[in-house]
């Protein structure tokens, strides 16, 4: 079920999510649709290396290594947006962080991130096939963001870039096998 | 406060990540199998060896340790729990 405004405010009193800093906390604030919630671009995009003649094999075991080497950070300001041009991948973050606890006596939620219908129009994606907040994650949302448009679009922080729908998680999420439901405490114990 | 399941930390090496918030975390299964993923700042603890918060499951038998939620899904094994050896856990408290 697709969280309400007051919904997500009531969750978010109630900390069973968090989402931080937002300007206010009521369902009618500009930062709420009424069924979602806005989030706001921080000040960090990163950018791949240029001139790099470089590919990678699928086939290969994940590397950190590859990826912060092979991409560099730009702090972006008011007066000095990022310009992203038509066809170029980058990586910003949201300013918010957000978390979604499994909690395992009452609801647990997760979410997923949508861009903005304005913003789609100009030719903005700003999440590429990963768009899912599981229960359990704690921090600022990764967006990856493509230019599809004709020309480049300016991002500055604290732009709203993207949205986040809400959902209840039916159910105690099971992570392994049953032996593990219910239990929130070493050894064993409920707590 | 609602009653999540209990945090803990397990040891870990840390890199440079992407984003200056957040390190490339590399953690170690039972099996001796790495994986690694890029986690938060705020989820480690840097004060002596290297922790990563992570969220107590239970016990396992097999093979016999403790399972353990990851904060972030293991970007090479899409996979979200650890199994520990049951004295790597380090308690939250």
């Amino acid at each position: 079920m697709i969280l309400s405004n007051v919904k997500i405010v009531e969750a978010i009193e109630r900390e069973l999510i968090s989402i931080a800093p937002l300007p206010h906390l009521r369902p009618g604030d500009a930062s709420f649709n009424t069924s979602a919630i806005d989030l706001t671009l921080g000040d960090e995009i990163l950018v791949p290396r240029e001139g790099a003649n470089i590919t990678f094999a699928l086939r290969e075991k994940f590397s950190p290594d590859f990826l912060e080497r092979n991409w560099h950070s730009v702090t972006i300001t008011e007066d000095q947006p990022f310009k992203l041009k038509p066809n170029v991948l980058v990586l910003g973050r949201t300013a918010e962080r957000v978390r979604f606890p499994v909690i395992s006596d009452g609801p647990t939620y997760s979410a997923r991130v949508e861009g903005r219908s304005s913003h789609a129009r100009l030719g903005l994606v700003v999440h590429l096939t990963a768009p899912t907040i599981h229960a359990n994650f704690q921090g600022t949302i990764t967006l990856e963001m493509v230019n599809l448009g004709p020309y480049p679009l300016e991002l500055t922080p604290n732009i709203k870039i993207c949205q986040l729908i809400i959902e209840t998680v039916e159910g105690t999420p099971e992570f392994t096998s049953s032996q593990f439901r219910g239990q929130c405490a070493p050894q064993g114990r409920n707590g | 406060m609602p009653a999540t399941m209990a945090l803990a930390y397990i040891p870990c090496e840390i890199k440079k990540g992407m984003f200056s918030t957040e390190y490339a975390v590399t953690v170690r299964d039972l099996s001796g199998e790495t994986i690694s993923f890029f986690a938060d700042r705020g989820l480690v603890k840097t004060d002596d060896r290297p922790l990563l918060q992570v969220r107590f499951l239970g016990p396992s038998t097999q093979p016999p340790g403790i399972v353990v939620l990851l904060p972030g899904s293991a970007m090479d094994a899409d996979r979200r729990y650890l199994h520990v050896r049951e004295d790597a856990l380090v308690s939250a408290a």
